[in-house]
């Protein structure tokens, strides 16, 4: 390490001699640094691409979410029938009527299975009075 | 992206077939048939209606007629509906996982009734009843208990 001093007492000879004769030496660790840096700058402008291509994606994603939700709406309203009642109790009145006509349908039904039944079961204690004779 | 696409064209065929009948669609509007449609919002609306809250045997009947998602009722008494709209019932029941509740047979007259249940739930109800020249077609849809179902005609019969 040179003083002040030193150099003050220097010329001009001195100065380009000691150009001449000292080399700048690279420093070890430069290289993999500025390698390092270069990297990281193209990732991250890689990464930016990226970044928009998702946030095109997200757009669309939602544009035709929205295009199917109001196609969606459309087509329900448009094909589901019309209420017959605008009235509440009547459309309850007309369903009443129904279920009474289910109910009557049912009884029918359950009135001929009895009938069957009681018909089995004289049968059966036909049979049994016979065998046991 | 691709996937998106397919999976709205999914979304809007299943929406196509949503929550209709096509039997009532396809017959509601010919001549010499009457029709009668509740849809679910009515339900709700109905399921509000003070006698339902409180009816003889005390049972709030309002959130099993809230449960009902469609009443479809077709009436004819054109012979040549009559004929086409039997045929066209019977192939919807068939194609369908509808099984057979009861069936009687009078002289002329015939019903069927059909549901879609699981141990739980009654998903559908069809009765159909058919004379020589009249055709009756029946269909309840919703999400029903088992017991409320059978409690809801068991209660709306007494009138």
């Amino acid at each position: 390490m040179k003083r002040i001093e030193d150099i003050e007492q220097m010329n001009l000879d001195d100065f380009e001699r000691i150009a001449r004769d000292d080399e700048v030496v690279e420093p070890t660790t430069l290289k993999p640094k500025i390698e390092n840096t270069i990297m990281a700058l193209s990732m991250s402008a890689k990464s930016k691409r990226y970044k928009n291509k998702h946030i095109y994606y997200y757009i669309g994603s939602g544009l035709l979410a929205a295009a199917a939700s109001v196609a969606a709406f459309i087509i329900i309203s448009s094909s589901q029938p019309k209420d017959t009642f605008d009235d509440p109790q009547m459309a309850y009145a007309e369903l009443q009527k129904t279920f009474a006509f289910i109910s009557s349908k049912m009884n029918d039904g359950i009135s001929k299975m009895n009938e069957v039944q009681k018909n089995i079961e004289l049968s059966n204690n036909l049979i049994n009075n016979i065998n046991n004779k | 992206m691709k996937r998106l696409i397919m999976l709205s064209v999914m979304m809007l065929f299943a929406i196509t077939s949503f929550a209709q009948n096509p039997i009532y669609d396809a017959y509601s509007n010919k001549e010499g048939v009457s029709s009668v449609y509740i849809s679910p919002m009515m339900f709700r609306l109905m399921g509000n209606l003070p006698e339902l809250k409180v009816n003889e045997d005390g049972i709030d009947m309002s959130p099993a007629v809230k449960s009902l998602q469609g009443f479809y009722m077709l009436t004819s008494e054109s012979v040549d509906v009559v004929n086409q709209l039997h045929k066209d019932v019977e192939h919807y029941i068939s194609k369908n996982i509808y099984k057979k509740l009861m069936e009687i047979r009078d002289n002329e007259e015939y019903v069927n009734m059909y549901l879609i249940e699981d141990p739980d739930y009654v998903r559908s109800f069809i009765l159909c009843t058919k004379d020589v020249d009249s055709y009756t077609f029946i269909c309840l849809d919703g999400q029903m208990e088992r017991k409320v179902f059978y409690d809801l005609l068991k209660h709306l019969s007494h009138f």
